[in-house]
């Protein structure tokens, strides 16, 4: 299936694009696709660890199964206020 | 009032959307830009939001502020962009019968606001400009 990840702050920096489009298998995991994209943008290996993710608009564990998903939305820890 | 904006808060606006003839206690928050962090010297703030998602955080935290205490009216906004020292990035006004209730709503609002809504800031300082992630900051990734 086709899915859009988002990126936000250190991590858009980190991949140098707000946006971008992968294929995964339908059983596929946040986790797992933050794994993926590590592998094609290594700069992102560091931020591995702290990442949260969200679907439409809430916030999901990175054990979530995306089938049907059509965004992911990876995002630093937070810093507003 | 709920929103993100661009441009400057107005905390005389905040202050008139929870105008309210049944509150005697009227709290407003105001986050502004500090000119240190961690020992070091801040020139200024770049704030930047996953807009649809911060603004259901946001009513999230306004739904649960008002469950845990009699609010009766409540205004949070946040600013985006490039902010200098000085300057308001988030104003959050609450509206209850009583002041206590008040202080402590209000305290939760912006607590919360910090831990769950996806909002990031990035340190302009003399050294360079580092992204903000929770409470420790990264250099910025040379992205050229």
């Amino acid at each position: 299936m086709k899915i859009s990840v988002l990126l936000f702050a250190g991590l858009r920096d980190a991949v140098g694009a707000p946006r971008v489009e992968m294929e995964l298998p339908e059983s596929a995991t946040p986790r797992r696709l933050a794994d993926n994209l590590a592998e094609r943008y290594p700069k992102l290996r560091p931020h591995l660890h702290a990442m949260a993710f969200a679907i439409d608009g809430e916030f999901v564990s990175g054990d979530t199964v995306l089938q049907n998903a059509k965004e992911l939305a990876l995002l630093p820890p937070v810093s507003g206020g | 009032m709920i929103a993100i904006v661009q441009s400057s808060i107005d905390a005389a606006q905040l202050l008139a959307a929870v105008e309210d003839d049944s509150s005697g206690g009227v709290v407003l928050f105001l986050g502004t830009v500090r000119d240190h962090s961690q020992g070091q010297k801040v020139v200024a703030l770049e704030y930047e939001a996953y807009e649809p998602m911060a603004l259901r955080q946001m009513e999230n935290i306004k739904e649960e502020v008002c469950k845990k205490w009699p609010v009766r009216r409540l205004a949070m906004v946040h600013r985006i962009g490039y902010m200098k020292v000085g300057e308001i990035s988030v104003a959050i006004a609450v509206a209850c019968a009583h002041r206590a209730e008040a202080f402590e709503a209000c305290r939760f609002a912006i607590d919360s606001l910090k831990h769950s809504v996806p909002i990031w800031k990035k340190e302009y300082r003399p050294d360079g400009s580092f992204w903000v992630e929770g409470c420790q900051a990264h250099p910025v990734t040379d992205t050229n």
